[in-house]
């Protein structure tokens, strides 16, 4: 049990790993949402969307606030859709200056949260990877305190570390469980998907199969193995800049820029929390 | 002497993380066993997997992950990579003649790639068990993509919808020498007033 707490409650010497995830995933936030501005409509409104939301509310709980909820509601008050839209983006992109800056961050945090998730839940077939890590990375700033002298902060970082490895360690036993990750066919289906192969052709490589074959096997060994590495001192920063490589990747040939960015910002944070601790002093 | 170097607080926040890391831990296999089990086509109803599901829409729970973004798994791209989808839409003009045609997409990158998104119902359709309510939701779905499509063209042309399977050689046919992709027609709908 004494290891336990020692693990779990270190002396944090600095809090740099939040300040950084904080902006960083506040910035990320801001540009992923402007990205979408001139088709906000087509995705989130109620009745001008691609699909009517008459539609797609049948897989939306009851328990779940959604956009299109709250233009309903406020549509019953006498206050029009297109005002309840601007306000919702007027107040999201507040609410993400205030986390930015640092103002408050755990309430400011849980503002912007519950408005994410407003948004993203508003048809869940739009949603992707990415909005996943931003609600968990904003869950994450709404919880951890900035007081370096907070009992709470060492705990929470400590999840957040093994969050990630457990992140990595399922991404690889997925695809090890999958026969395709053995013979590069998967790497092969992934860069040839319709939505990746607008920008770069790299169709060559489908002429050096061993090729693929490697990336894929040094993909899984590389996501499985993340777990154990990245917690030795002497090669985590190494395994990490390997899986931000991967991500940079990623991003540049299956086109999905935003959630590679998330990513490379989790394994960053990750890699600044590793360096402000010593252990208690007993 | 214990007690006072881990004092209660100290012990609410240990709950508190280990309480997280168990929803993580139960997301990740949970969306583990459903892919290897869709992959795979192996019989769902196993008592780990009823297990799994009873815990995993315990409501609070439910409320808890869907507030989060903890109902994640984080397979990327495992257990396979999926199969993707292309939409095509043709314009028709009055006599139903084809004017011109196009791929879907809307205007910016970002939104098309959260579009594709979509693209998991019609997978759904060919790769689950779905009933005949299901294949009536698609159409539904389509509709109202078309209806959108029309309305931008002012209802100037008619829009036949269609939803194709895109498929890319596999490496192994590629290497011998195959090297065009092929579109399956999964899904239609024309939409005209």
């Amino acid at each position: 049990m004494d290891r336990i707490y020692t693990f779990f409650f270190t002396q944090q010497n600095n809090n740099f790993w939040l300040t950084f995830f904080r902006i960083a995933v506040s910035l990320l936030i801001i540009i992923h949402f402007v990205s979408i501005l001139p088709d906000f409509k087509n995705l989130y409104s109620v009745n001008e969307g691609v699909i009517g939301y008459n539609v797609t509310d049948i897989f939306v709980p009851d328990y779940l606030i959604n956009l299109p909820k709250i233009i309903i509601f406020f549509d019953t008050m006498g206050i029009a859709p297109d005002t309840t839209i601007l306000s919702f983006k007027i107040l999201f992109l507040a609410a993400l200056g205030t986390l930015l800056l640092g103002y408050k961050q755990n309430l400011s945090a849980l503002v912007v949260l519950l408005l994410q998730i407003a948004l993203v839940k508003s048809n869940s077939y739009y949603a992707y990877g990415v909005d996943f890590f931003t609600s968990m990375s904003l869950f994450y700033l709404a919880i951890i305190p900035r007081d370096l002298s907070s009992i709470a902060l060492s705990p929470f970082k400590r999840l957040f570390q093994i969050h990630v490895s457990i992140v990595y360690f399922f991404a690889g036993f997925d695809k090890i469980i999958g026969t395709n990750w053995w013979n590069g066919e998967n790497i092969w289906k992934a860069i040839n998907l319709p939505f990746a192969t607008n920008t770069y052709d790299i169709t060559f490589l489908g002429h050096f199969p061993i090729l693929l074959t490697v990336f894929g096997l040094l993909t899984v060994i590389l996501e499985l193995t993340y777990p154990f590495f990245v917690w030795q001192p002497k090669i985590s920063k190494y395994w990490i800049y390997l899986t931000i490589l991967m991500h940079v990747g990623i991003a540049f040939i299956l086109n999905l820029y935003f959630f590679s960015s998330i990513m490379i910002i989790w394994n960053l944070t990750l890699l600044f929390s590793f360096n402000n601790e010593k252990p208690t002093q007993s | 002497m214990k007690k006072q170097e881990f004092p209660f607080r100290k012990k609410i926040y240990l709950t508190i993380t280990f309480t997280i890391i168990s929803i993580i831990l139960l997301s990740s296999v949970k969306t583990t066993v459903d892919s290897v089990c869709n992959y795979y086509q192996y019989d769902k109803n196993t008592p780990l997997n009823n297990f799994l599901t009873s815990v995993y829409n315990i409501k609070p729970l439910r409320v808890f992950n869907s507030y989060t973004g903890f109902e994640t798994g984080y397979g990327f791209f495992g257990t396979n990579v999926s199969s993707d989808f292309v939409i095509i839409y043709d314009l028709l003009d009055k006599q139903g003649n084809k004017v011109d045609s196009k791929k879907f997409k809307l205007n910016t990158k970002e939104a098309s790639v959260r579009f594709t998104s979509l693209n998991r119902l019609f997978l759904d359709k060919l790769t689950g068990d779905k009933n005949e309510m299901f294949n009536k939701y698609i159409d539904i779905v389509l509709k109202e993509m078309s209806k959108h499509i029309y309305n931008q063209y002012n209802g100037k042309y008619g829009v036949h919808l269609k939803v194709y399977l895109y498929n890319y050689p596999t490496l192994q046919d590629y290497v011998k020498g195959k090297n065009k992709t092929e579109l399956f027609l999964t899904n239609e709908m024309t939409y005209t007033k």
